[in-house]
């Protein structure tokens, strides 16, 4: 591709939590926006240093540089078509479904990174993913699933079921 | 491991709480908001902000009435999270007419009360969804009054009313069903009001023009209009109340997708334009549009638009449309442009200053086959520029000379002026020079 090979030298590191120097592609890097800024601030001028990435370790940023790489022609994400975006709250995309099918702490390790690195197209698919999950269970089920603790009283818990009885027999 | 959305941040759980759409998965919510205190805080504002009523007409059931009832005597400050409400009163299967009777059709009955009860508990909300609530005549008129001297729903901004009336279905025993523009008359005089819409307004019509309270209205929908007797009254009579108006739209059904081409609508456009002209100058943005849908042709479409100073954002519009399947090909942007789509832009001065009564720009956006039926009535168009995202083939056009078997009045229709393509990409133009279609360069 002719834009690869202009685009070939810019590699830059990245050192995960637990140590580990990850490379990549500058352009896919820059999915993340902190990532970006902080490439940024450092002016294009010491891009050999690794970017360490405290919060992130290296089976979690492998996971979230996959997802940056499928998705780095994405065209930036828009704050207008909040509309759009809501009418279908819990569509998610074929590759991005299959991307997210991994064990729940892996899912969860996946947000908390997105929200970290500030990927917010990553961050709203693994939202989203978790809410598919919650879908058409019953209270006692989301608690099983995401190992809830139920902190409410039985007088707490009777009375809210009551107050929203409304909402659950249709 | 544990499990985490509890280790989480508090804005990742709304976040996800946040994909939940409010007055939709209200089920989901009132689950989630029951498994632990976290959640239940996060949720209750979701579920409630967006609440749906349901009942009955024909049964005893009282469907959530009752329920949502105990929750807002008990929980004010649940009542005080509701901005928006979709009501819903239809009958619940095939019964006949005669087993409504338990339901007077005169008036309110006492479950519409319950209803209302709960709208009057709602001091935050701003919308009022009754679309799918069936009323009798007189019950809509008991509802508009009472709407109008409560004092409890100062914020209400938009309204979405039904005008099929349930009489209809015991019209043959001569309850009338139609509904005239004085019904609506309160609705006008809520002065917090921005934007109504009128679904199923078959029947709406007016004698006369009729003095409305002036309202600060913004945006007004017409849906399923039926396009005949007074309609320019009646839009004349709204356009004359509603001084703020930006957006006029009209959804009109027709059986065989002609009756955009007759002149029963283009008529009517014309006092609607003259009424309209004088608040031109004034208003920001300022749209009107006809839509038709013809029920027995689904790839039909035709949407007459007229816009002033400029294209008006979609995003606009504050209602989403209903079934919305059913208006996927209606497009919003201008001009009209897609797949089977033309585009037709004209200036024809003459026209425009005899129908439109300023020489502003205007567009049609229909199929084909519409253009192609095209008939201005006594003279034909000198030039015409169509636009297209396909070729079209030539064989499929025919010119229409004068209209031999229509009345005298057709000659109201003369087009004289020429007609020029808008400045669109990536379109084939073409042009009809002497009753010819050719394709033109450039």
């Amino acid at each position: 591709m002719a834009s690869a090979s202009t685009d070939a030298a810019k590699v830059i590191k990245v050192t995960t939590s637990d140590g580990i120097d990850i490379t990549v592609d500058r352009q896919v890097a820059e999915r993340s926006i902190l990532i970006k800024n902080l490439l940024e601030d450092l002016g294009g001028e010491s891009t050999d240093e690794p970017i360490p990435i405290p919060n992130v370790n290296e089976a979690v940023m492998k996971k979230v540089l996959e997802w940056c790489e499928h998705h780095k022609a994405d065209p930036p994400a828009s704050q207008d078509d909040d509309s759009d975006s809501r009418k279908k709250s819990t569509d998610i995309e074929e590759w991005d479904q299959k991307f997210m099918q991994v064990d729940q702490e892996m899912l969860f390790e996946i947000i908390l990174a997105a929200n970290y690195l500030d990927i917010k197209a990553l961050l709203d698919v693994g939202c989203k993913t978790v809410a598919n999950m919650i879908k058409g269970k019953s209270p006692d089920e989301i608690r099983k699933t995401f190992n809830i603790q139920n902190d409410f009283t039985p007088e707490e818990e009777d009375q809210i079921r009551r107050e929203n009885e409304w909402a659950e027999d249709r | 491991m544990d499990s985490l959305p509890l280790n989480a941040p508090e804005e990742i759980l709304s976040m996800i709480v946040l994909c939940f759409q409010p007055g939709r998965d209200t089920r989901t919510l009132a689950r989630l908001s029951r498994t632990c205190t976290t959640f239940h805080r996060i949720a209750q504002p979701s579920l409630y902000r967006d609440i749906f009523i349901q009942r009955f007409r024909d049964f005893e059931d009282l469907g959530n009435v009752k329920k949502l009832l105990d929750t807002f005597y008990e929980h004010p400050e649940l009542a005080g999270l509701v901005k928006s409400v979709r009501a819903r009163c239809t009958q619940s299967g095939r019964s006949e007419y005669h087993l409504w009777g338990s339901e007077s059709f005169h008036n309110l009955s006492n479950k519409d009360i319950l209803v209302f009860n709960i709208l009057s508990k709602l001091p935050e909300l701003q919308r009022m969804d009754l679309s799918e609530y069936s009323w009798s005549i007189k019950g809509l008129a008991a509802f508009l009054h009472w709407l109008v001297a409560n004092p409890n729903l100062p914020n209400i901004r938009h309204i979405e009313l039904r005008l099929d009336f349930i009489e209809k279905i015991v019209s043959h025993a001569g309850i009338s069903n139609r509904a005239y523009l004085s019904s609506l008359r309160p609705l006008f005089q809520l002065q917090a009001l921005e934007s109504i819409a009128i679904r199923r307004a078959y029947s709406l019509s007016t004698s006369s023009t009729m003095l409305l309270h002036p309202s600060n209205v913004k945006h007004i929908l017409l849906d399923r209009l039926i396009c005949k007797g007074n309609l320019d009254l009646t839009l004349c009579s709204i356009a004359q109340a509603c001084k703020k108006l930006e957006t006029l739209t009209l959804i009109c059904e027709s059986n065989h997708g002609l009756l955009f081409l007759h002149r029963s609508i283009i008529k009517n456009i014309g006092p609607l334009q003259d009424a309209f002209d004088r608040r031109i100058t004034h208003a920001p943005a300022m749209r009107y549009e006809v839509r038709l849908l013809d029920s027995s042709n689904p790839h039909f479409e035709c949407i007459f638009r007229l816009e002033y100073k400029g294209p008006v954002p979609t995003s606009e519009y504050p209602w989403p449309l209903k079934n919305e399947s059913e208006y996927d090909r209606v497009s919003y942007s201008s001009p009209v442009l897609g797949n089977n789509h033309l585009c037709l832009r004209m200036e024809t001065r003459a026209f425009k200053l005899k129908y439109l009564g300023s020489p502003q720009t205007w567009a049609i956006g229909m199929t084909l086959e519409l253009v192609n039926q095209l008939d201005f009535g006594a003279s034909r168009p000198v030039t015409l520029t169509i636009l297209s995202k396909e070729r079209i083939d030539e064989n499929l056009w025919s010119v229409l000379g004068p209209d031999d078997d229509e009345d005298d009045e057709d000659d109201e229709l003369e087009v004289t002026g020429r007609l020029v393509g808008a400045s669109l990409q990536n379109v084939h133009r073409y042009q009809i020079i002497d009753g010819e279609l050719q394709e033109i360069q450039s």
